[in-house]
């Protein structure tokens, strides 16, 4: 993408988005309430499922979300009636995966179809990072899987928010600009300020520091911190683009390297990640 | 032997690379920079370089795109402290075979110069690691998750030039435990690189081969593999000098069957017994001398903790525990699925027992294990 191509208004864009982070008045998406009051009771030792029963009946969203991953193959298949019984069944583990996953989903919605498109790519691009970066976790060892999971869910949040600040431009501009914005200068805006977005967003949220480093830089590992979750993201990130979930052209030479740099910064080889690989197509496909 | 180029600067490294590579048996040469590994390859040839990025007098990706605009395709390792996306993706575009981040193991570098060396014949080849053993485990099972450069395991390789030894072996053995022969160090090499082995066995005198040497070579190939030195009988202490010299233990020839029975149960019995599908834990039969039947319990108790460990990291919350053809011992029997129900708790796990009349019969006797949910098959488990 070349800058030369951008039209004026695109780098007036962005001064004015970053401006506004800067001063703190870019107005963020909020956590979804229900959210916020299930985290506490799902990371509390002593977890109280009753507690988290009544709050997941009150949003009939995150409850469908959680009967259906009850009910499906991989907890069992079995038959369960209710959120209680579904709740028993997953876990507090799962279900704060899930929680997380609503939360996250709900920022990738939008009624415009334009948004959609993007958001949809982006946000299976997503789940197969937090997914991968998960796995990657759990083999690895000494590194916190829900974090990983959180931050590949995360690591692209940016996109979505921008994507909607350009289509709310466009509604006010394109009477008197029409063709403001051509889809390359589009792409070209949102991978510039997503990740400065995103990082804004980890702070409204409060979000743990591993989760905004690795919303912060997505194409350098941190050498000094071998086994950190955000290195871990940036290798799933990687892995995720080589197995075609991409959200726009990608250099195949810089996710080879990343590749390789990760195998030997993480300790993991070519069979380890053919292996995390296969079927994820449909583990994103069944979790979209 | 093949022989490898180190370029590096640091001294340090390149003693260690040589200390590492030479065990394997490879022949090393060293250049402190690029101009200077240039100069080398006008006058040798080498089959792998390894390379490190930040060099006095030449760096290593101008010493590799000088060496690229040559027509020389020497595969080439990065090994460096540099982990810059923009500077390895240079040396993609440049075709490097693989990349080494500074500090390494020895057990990463020695892998990477094998694979390095084998392109052919690794194609698709998997290394056998701690973190491709656990992911069985931890990648659920789809239909199109499969055997993609899975190998084949097989329990015994026997390198020995003659062939009597491995037939002989094979009549003393139980036929539940498989066994490869080979009569040279290539097709050991071979095979390692096919299949994975529980344990190798290596003469310790082969036609000219340095046996320690090839069995350093196959360790880096089967890591998880017990290697086990064939040794003639001997007056002096061989098990002591095999030991010092990497080799887990050593087997006499000729075989004398309660050695080779003892072997056996060594290696074989107890790690036959567990088999994990999913979150499945299925125990397996005893079929050894009954005095190692407490080393059986103990160890299938330990296998579990560790498997407990993985379906937690793996989000499940419960496992089936097929206990049906575990000995039928109204002490132990009870004991390890209490020992068990315990293990499973400390990661959040719930326990299923799936077993016939005889089993819950010996269940009920300890109150822990008979209010554990019990089932007379793993389909019936799977649906409660």
């Amino acid at each position: 993408m070349a800058a030369a191509a951008l039209p004026k208004i695109v780098p007036q864009l962005e001064r004015i988005i970053l401006a506004k982070i800067a001063s703190g008045k870019l107005v963020l998406p909020v956590m979804p309430v229900i959210a916020t009051k299930c985290m506490p009771i799902l990371r509390d030792p002593d977890y109280q499922q009753k507690k988290l029963v009544a709050l997941v009946e009150s949003e009939p969203l995150l409850a469908a979300m959680i009967l259906r991953s009850a009910l499906s193959a991989i907890h069992g298949g079995a038959v369960v009636s209710n959120v209680d019984q579904a709740c028993g069944r997953l876990g507090a583990q799962t279900l704060k995966a899930l929680v997380v996953e609503f939360m996250t989903r709900e920022l990738f919605r939008s009624t415009d179809v334009k948004i959609q498109a993007v958001s949809k790519k982006v946000w299976e691009h997503s789940l197969a990072v937090a997914h991968l970066a998960r796995d990657i976790a759990a083999l690895t060892g000494g590194i916190d899987g829900d974090v990983c999971y959180l931050s590949g869910l995360l690591h692209d949040v940016g996109k979505p928010v921008i994507a909607a600040m350009l289509l709310d431009c466009e509604r006010q501009l394109s009477r008197d600009m029409p063709g403001w914005m051509t889809p390359d200068a589009w792409t070209a805006t949102v991978e510039s300020l997503h990740r400065k977005v995103g990082v804004a967003i980890a702070a409204e949220w409060k979000l743990p520091e591993e989760v905004a480093a690795a919303i912060r830089d997505c194409s350098d590992y941190d050498g000094a911190n071998r086994k950190s979750a955000a290195n871990v993201v940036r290798f799933a990130n990687a892995i995720a683009k080589r197995e075609g979930f991409t959200t726009g052209p990608v250099d195949m030479a810089d996710v080879e390297a990343l590749i390789m740099v990760g195998r030997s910064m993480i300790g993991s080889d070519d069979a380890v990640i053919a292996r995390l690989a296969a079927g994820l197509a449909d583990r994103v496909a069944s979790a979209a | 032997m093949p022989r490898i180029l180190t370029v590096d600067d640091s001294a340090t490294i390149r003693t260690i690379i040589s200390k590492n590579l030479s065990e394997l048996g490879f022949e090393i040469e060293h250049a402190e920079d690029g101009a200077q590994a240039l100069g080398k390859l006008e006058e040798i040839t080498v089959d792998l370089i390894l390379l490190d990025v930040t060099m006095p007098v030449m760096d290593g990706p101008t010493m590799l795109e000088k060496l690229r605009a040559t027509g020389n395709k020497t595969p080439v390792i990065m090994l460096t402290s540099e982990s810059k996306r923009s500077i390895v993706s240079g040396a993609v575009k440049l075709g490097i075979e693989d990349y080494i981040l500074k500090p390494f193991k020895p057990e990463e570098l020695r892998g990477k110069v094998l694979k390095a060396l084998r392109m052919d014949a690794a194609a698709g080849g998997a290394t056998n690691s701690p973190a491709d053993a656990a992911i069985a485990a931890v990648v659920p099972p789809t239909a199109s998750g499969g055997a993609a450069g899975a190998r084949q395991f097989i329990d015994v390789l026997v390198v020995d030039d003659m062939e009597n030894v491995h037939k002989k072996l094979r009549t003393l053995v139980p036929e539940t435990v498989s066994i490869n022969g080979c009569v040279s160090a290539r097709e050991a090499l071979q095979m390692c690189q096919e299949r994975v082995y529980r344990v190798v066995l290596v003469d310790l005198v082969m036609p000219d081969v340095n046996s320690v040497a090839l069995m350093n070579q196959l360790r880096v190939l089967q890591p998880h593999a017990a290697m086990v030195a064939l040794a003639l009988r001997t007056a002096n202490d061989i098990a002591t000098e095999v030991k010092s010299q990497g080799f887990h233990d050593v087997l006499m020839k000729p075989f004398d069957v309660d050695a080779l029975d003892e072997w056996r149960c060594k290696y074989f019995e107890v790690k036959d017994v567990l088999s994990v599908d999913d979150n499945v834990l299925s125990c397996g039969e005893f079929s050894g001398r009954q005095d190692k039947l407490d080393g059986y319990f103990s160890r299938l108790k330990n296998m579990c903790r560790d498997l407990f460990e993985k379906l937690a990291s793996a989000c499940y919350e419960d496992s089936i525990v097929d206990i049906t053809r575990v000995p039928l011992h109204l002490e132990k029997l009870p004991r390890l699925v209490m020992d068990m129900d315990n293990e499973a708790k400390k990661f959040g796990i719930a326990l299923r027992v799936v077993g016939n009349a005889d089993v819950k019969k010996a269940l009920n006797a300890l109150v822990e294990t008979a209010s554990l949910p019990f089932f007379a098959t793993v389909g019936e488990a799977k649906a409660a």
